[in-house]
């Protein structure tokens, strides 16, 4: 569904990604996992057009996505690590905006925000300002915004951050119910334990550049761990490895 | 002990940047411009005072050269002491020269975020209305009462500017920080009581205009006569009614009706242009989700806050620029613009909101120009162009009252700035540069000039010279805007 070749992007010389390659198909979730710095959200950002690629190409289906590609943007939806909401807007209002926004027609709207706003456990409290809502329930609205224009890939960056456990089952849930509808899902975490749960593939970034790439099985290869080793063992040591110059 | 040493440099330089950074927030360019404007307002003022003692305008010019001073004096040494008393306890003896550097710089740290969350706290929404009706209508009342020059009228007027600006900020700075963090939690109440006050305040400005209960409103009976004299007999209360009705009005229009005809497909309205927008193509689809949102936004502003940014402060207006003198119509058309210009940024401010979404609004399919336009269109809609009515209303008021032109443009360029910097802070977070305040200073320097400079300038002259400030502050408007923008944009 997204394929990325060759994708640059440096800040000044310093920074960024360099020669990054990586596709989810259809039905998959893959995990984003690096250290800070390491080039996630340079990677989400040129993903979703807000930066310009110095190399490389981003694949949608068949078809490249241009920034200003309005069509192919109308495909992905994003859950950004911050919601970024308007405080003088209900949770309702969000949606019905981004309906007009995504040219969907009103019936189609009410239908869709309803479905997500009950699914999410909003639907109570719909008509209330985000500014009255917790960090979870921002971040919930934030998750039915990005999917209200039912998109064929969904983008998140640390979409568990600062949730607590119930919130971050909900959402847990709801990208496992995405996966099942052959949506694909790639999203940037620091909790290895979650993604380890989660996530059919990884792509572990190390300053930029990808160090490792794969199954579960096949990081644990990479690394050189125990078969039964966990996600965020097999990372730490293919860091340490690169930290001390063996690749 | 180095480890320690270590960790007390590092503290150290941690402190310094951020009190750096506080410095530099505090000290943009448009603040040091205001603060020589109140350095030029102070020499004159200060000069005149000894030359000729003691003169109402020359303290009230000396009074307001000194608040920008007497702020950053009281602001630093408050910090200071408390610095010194309150967290002297904490520093382990003996002192190293880190620790005296850290007591030293800590406070001044503490002092800069208390005063910075003041300056943009609550009380400032709320004295913007409230000080415009109190002021002309208590000092009006005054003014007739004792029947004082109207040139000590002005600096009365000045004075109570100054002192209502400075005296808050001072009161909650003696206060304390935890007052100051009540008052800031209680700012429903604030704004609550700022209605009341300003309710009252026009209530005492009807009831004297009309001849009514008090000695001053006795002495308005003459200030009525000049209103009917102008405007025909019984026309100030109409007027009265007619701001009330005008903000009612306003207030439904912004939620039932589309203000922006000329924007193309402004045929649909409202609720309408909701259901219509889907076959719409490009930009006007776009524009129209945009324009929807704004207006969402506005129908949520309680009644009565459109009461008190509008019908209030343009009563107050209405109510002082027929008095039938030339100062009391020039401060009813400074009103007037005042009254208009916070209208705008009030009816502005959920477009302008959109400026701290770019990012989220760049991902969606609406296209970017229409998100730019549609900002412009709404901008221009609600801040733009009232905008420049205002200053126009403003310039043209204190051309009146000063009678030179070049104070017009000068005046007109330099509140035009700062005000729009005002508004642009007003969308971030904990940045000073734009206190709204400080375009007392800017006034001050102005009825320094016009004082002292300015005679001459016929009525011509002036009207040209005030459209042509109005203009350029257009410009400037517009570049700034464009600016924020692309700012914005790259963030």
């Amino acid at each position: 569904m997204i394929h990325v070749e060759n994708l640059t992007k440096r800040y000044g010389g310093r920074g960024g990604v360099a020669g990054l390659h990586l596709s989810v198909a259809a039905g998959e979730i893959v995990g984003l996992v690096g250290a800070n710095g390491a080039g996630k959200s340079t990677t989400l950002r040129t993903l979703l057009g807000l930066l310009r690629p110095d190399e490389g190409a981003i694949y949608l289906g068949a078809e490249r996505l241009a920034p200003d590609h309005k069509a192919a943007r109308a495909q992905v939806g994003y859950v950004p690590e911050m919601p970024e909401l308007y405080s003088d807007l209900s949770a309702w209002e969000h949606l019905r905006f981004l309906g007009m926004i995504y040219g969907l027609d009103e019936g189609a709207t009410a239908a869709r925000a309803e479905a997500l706003l009950r699914r999410l456990e909003l639907w109570e409290r719909r008509d209330e300002d985000p500014l009255s809502y917790s960090k979870g329930m921002r971040q919930r609205l934030s998750v039915a915004c990005a999917l209200l224009h039912d998109p064929k890939v969904l983008l998140a960056d640390e979409p568990w951050s600062g949730l607590d456990p119930l919130a971050s089952f909900l959402l847990k849930e709801m990208f496992q119910e995405l996966k099942e509808r052959g949506k694909a899902l790639l999203i940037s975490t620091h909790m290895l334990d979650t993604a380890e749960r989660l996530c059919d593939r990884f792509v572990l970034l190390a300053e930029g550049t990808v160090a490792a790439q794969g199954t579960l099985d096949a990081i644990r290869e990479t690394a050189g761990v125990r078969p039964d080793a966990t996600l965020e063992e097999a990372f730490v040591t293919i860091l340490r490895r690169r930290r001390q110059g063996v690749h | 002990m180095l480890t320690l040493l270590r960790l007390r440099a590092v503290r150290l330089q941690h402190r310094l940047r951020r009190r750096a950074r506080d410095l530099a927030v505090y000290f943009d360019p448009w603040s040091v411009v205001h603060y020589l404007f109140a350095a030029a307002a102070f020499g004159p003022g200060l000069y005149q005072y000894w030359a000729d003692p003691p003169d109402l305008p020359a303290v009230g010019l000396l009074l307001l050269g000194l608040w920008p001073l007497l702020g950053l004096v009281i602001g630093w040494g408050w910090a200071v002491s408390q610095g010194l008393f309150g967290a002297a306890a904490t520093v382990p003896l003996p002192f190293s020269r880190a620790d005296v550097l850290v007591l030293l710089t800590s406070p001044v740290d503490r002092g800069f975020v208390v005063l910075e969350r003041f300056v943009t706290g609550w009380w400032r929404r709320a004295a913007g209305p409230v000080g415009l009706v109190v002021l002309f209508a208590v000092l009006t009342a005054g003014y007739r009462a004792v029947a004082i020059s109207e040139v000590a009228w002005l600096a009365l007027t000045l004075v109570w500017l100054a002192l209502g600006s400075l005296g808050l900020r001072v009161i909650i700075f003696a206060l304390g920080p935890g007052v100051g963090r009540f008052l800031r939690g209680a700012r429903q109440v604030g704004q609550v009581l700022a209605l009341v006050l300003s309710g009252a305040a026009l209530a005492f400005g009807l009831f004297g205009t009309a001849g009514g209960v008090a000695r001053p409103a006795v002495q308005f009976g003459s200030a009525l006569e000049n209103a009917e004299g102008v405007l025909g007999a019984g026309a100030v209360w109409p007027a009265a009614v007619f701001a009330l009705v005008a903000a009612g009005l306003a207030w439904l229009l912004a939620g039932r009706q589309d203000l922006a005809l000329w924007a193309g497909d402004g045929a649909e309205a409202g609720e309408e242009q909701g259901r219509k927008r889907a076959p719409l193509p490009g930009f006007a689809r776009d524009y129209g989700a945009f324009r929807w949102k704004h207006r969402a936004a506005l129908r949520k502003r309680p009644l009565w806050q459109w009461v008190s940014r509008f019908a209030l402060p343009v009563a107050g207006a209405l109510l002082m620029g027929p008095m039938g003198s030339r100062m009391s119509g020039a401060i009813g058309a400074v009103m007037a613009a005042l009254a208009l210009y916070q209208g705008a940024r009030f009816l502005a401010a959920p477009a302008a909101q959109d400026m701290r979404n770019i990012s989220r609004l760049s991902l969606m399919p609406a296209s970017m120009s229409a998100f730019v336009k549609g900002t412009l269109v709404e901008v221009s809609l609600w801040l733009l162009l009232p905008s420049l009515a205002a200053w126009w209303l403003w310039g043209a008021g204190w051309v009146a009252l000063a009678g030179g032109p070049v104070t017009a443009f000068v005046m007109a360029v330099l509140a035009l700035q700062q005000e729009w910097s005002a508004f642009i802070s007003s969308l971030s977070v904990g940045s000073i540069s734009g206190d709204a305040s400080f375009s007392y200073l800017a006034l001050t320097g102005v009825i320094l000039l016009g004082e002292y400079l300015m005679r001459l300038g016929s009525p011509t002259e002036m009207l040209l010279l005030v459209s042509a400030s109005a203009l350029l502050g257009g410009i400037f408007l517009l570049v700034r805007l464009h600016w924020d923008l692309v700012l914005w944009k790259i963030r």
